[in-house]
């Protein structure tokens, strides 16, 4: 549980800063919110209203601290990462966070509104006594990173007005280029994979690689569609061309009792982090929880990819696209999806690949509207469908032809109802 | 009787002459929504911001200030050092321009290829003032002590 972008703000219409994901700073950050939310949700929330956009909007402008995270965070979840043990369980969950320490509006008390998909939630906190996120630590990290970094004139979308279209709090450079920094990216499929495979040798590399070690109670084998099968008698790994691994718990389910979200959740990290340990591969890849479903008896989560820039450059997200398996139209839209119950994983379908950045970084110079004008005029699709912007972002966007290619470079992302639309950055 | 219902019915036609042909035609030439500046505003900050969302692709955008001494309307330029801009098939534009202090008069002129020869037309004033607030928290402290009883959703 990690939040997807964390913003320092001077206020309405003034500076806003996205701190880097994965840096020092957003640790910080991160570590200091976590302490607020602990106080907060102890008590009741002091008010609760429901969700209006344009409300949120100003919150998330005018706040100093904001926190946003891909999905809706369950509140039993939420409580197990801050390692909270009593709470009046008011709040459902949370997808969105903004933090006012000290704040002179309410009495100098510690402010902290919480969103969910439904609601607005304020807590007005006297009893947190730490300073986590005092002034002090915003002016230092502000100044930092208003001084080290290239200039990003971002703005929050309410600030464009609010007869604006756009999600009233996104934040994007609106008026003036923002001049960043990407490095490329070269990915290497899993096993990599390109014709039958038959020898032992072939096998034994492939299931040190997921395994992490030869286990003579996995049987190899190939299926139909030329996956490589490791197979024993409660489970069976997957492995296909497009270096999409499948694993399937294929023993008893024993007696079903039902699946409380939190036993879930832990088996699933638990299975993602033995997979984390096991790879040489995942060590510069962040994880951010995207999108948690409830099945009929389990819980379905999934885990987008972003990969360390380096450098304080933050991570970068990926953006995978038309990763299918053989037998399913669908594709997988993110790098993990993960069923689990309360007693185990009984499905996963990861894109597994070797990522790595080449740390030679090029300057992008963009701003939002001029990308958007460009994808609407290049996108005959998106401009037909005159759907509102759901979101936007700079990511690194990868196809199964691209599994073994070097040099991918950052795009522009856009998100409306019907999909992703994406288009190279122009680097200088 | 007749001749009062015929009274009636001129002054009618007279008044719709005047009030609705005139709201029909600037709806004949309405090819942009600003959202941005929402009505004459107060700021305290130099650089403005003007947003706005085109109806249809390919919209030339003008900015102009009101020059006092001259009496008339002269270019003005944004950051990016043009005052006439195309916004293109996504329809969004924001642009920033820098105010002088005190009120600025602003017009915005919007046309596409079939209304070139009736722009819609935008004025504003912007009004650069001193900032209110520091963003120090302990000058909002100070303020919040001696006006307590400010709202704290405000755009301030």
């Amino acid at each position: 549980m990690l939040p997807s972008r964390i913003v320092l703000s001077k206020g309405y219409d003034n500076d806003h800063l996205i701190i880097p994901n994965g840096s020092e700073e957003y640790y910080t950050l991160w570590n200091g919110a976590q302490e607020y939310l602990k106080a907060a949700l102890k008590d009741k929330p002091t008010r609760t209203e429901p969700f209006n956009e344009e409300k949120w909007g100003i919150i998330a402008a005018n706040n100093p601290y904001y926190f946003e995270f891909k999905t809706d965070i369950n509140i039993d979840i939420v409580k197990w990462v801050l390692n909270i043990k009593n709470s009046v369980d008011s709040v459902m969950g949370l997808n969105k966070v903004a933090i006012y320490p000290d704040d002179p509006e309410n009495g100098y008390s510690d402010t902290i509104y919480i969103k969910d998909s439904n609601n607005i939630y304020t807590y007005v906190v006297s009893g947190y006594g730490g300073a986590a996120l005092d002034q002090k630590e915003f002016e230092t990290v502000y100044e930092s990173h208003k001084n080290n970094f290239k200039i990003k004139n971002y703005k929050i979308a309410i600030e464009t007005g609010s007869k604006s279209l756009l999600p009233k709090d996104m934040i994007a450079p609106f008026t003036s280029n923002s001049e960043e920094e990407y490095t490329n990216l070269n990915s290497i499929s899993f096993g990599s994979l390109q014709g039958p495979t038959s020898s032992l040798a072939e096998y034994d590399a492939i299931q040190l690689e997921l395994l992490g070690e030869i286990r003579n109670d996995y049987y190899p084998d190939e299926d139909v569609y030329g996956a490589v099968v490791f197979k024993k008698s409660d489970s069976v790994y997957r492995l296909y061309k497009n270096s999409v691994i499948e694993y399937k718990y294929t023993g008893n389910q024993g007696v079903t009792e039902r699946t409380r979200i939190l036993d879930a959740y832990q088996k699933a990290v638990g299975f993602i982090m033995e997979l984390k340990a096991r790879s040489r591969h995942m060590d510069n890849i962040n994880l951010y929880l995207s999108s948690v479903k409830e099945g009929s008896n389990s819980f379905i989560f999934k885990f987008d990819y972003s990969i360390a820039d380096g450098e304080g450059h933050g991570d970068v997200p990926l953006l995978l696209k038309d990763f299918k398996l053989p037998n399913s139209e669908q594709s997988l839209d993110s790098a993990i999806t993960i069923e689990a119950t309360s007693k185990r994983v009984i499905q996963c379908r990861w894109v597994a690949l070797k990522l790595e950045v080449n740390k030679i970084f090029k300057e992008y110079t963009w701003n939002f509207p001029e990308l958007v004008d460009r994808a609407y005029s290049l996108n005959k699709e998106l401009s037909n469908a005159n759907l509102p912007i759901r979101d936007y972002g700079i990511y690194y966007v990868l196809t199964p032809p691209e599994v073994n290619s070097t040099m991918i470079t950052p795009s522009f992302v856009l998100f409306n109802n019907t999909g992703s639309y994406d288009m190279p950055l122009d680097g200088k | 009787m007749k001749s009062k219902l015929l009274t009636f019915t001129i002054i009618v036609c007279a008044m719709l002459s005047i009030f609705l042909i005139p709201v029909f035609a600037a709806d004949d030439n309405h090819v942009v929504d600003i959202s941005r500046p929402e009505g004459d505003e107060v700021v305290t900050k130099q650089v403005f911001s003007i947003f706005g969302t085109c109806i249809y692709d390919e919209t030339t955008i003008s900015f102009e200030y009101y020059d006092t001494e001259a009496g008339d309307y002269k270019p003005l330029k944004t950051t990016d050092g043009v005052s006439t801009f195309k916004v293109g098939n996504g329809k969004m534009f924001g642009k920033d321009i820098r105010l002088k202090k005190g009120p600025n008069d602003i017009k915005i002129t919007a046309y596409t290829k079939e209304t070139k020869n009736s722009p819609e037309e935008f004025y504003y004033t912007i009004t650069f003032g001193e900032a209110k607030k520091s963003g120090d928290w302990f000058e909002k402290a100070i303020d919040w002590i001696t006006n307590p009883g400010g709202e704290k959703d405000k755009k301030d």
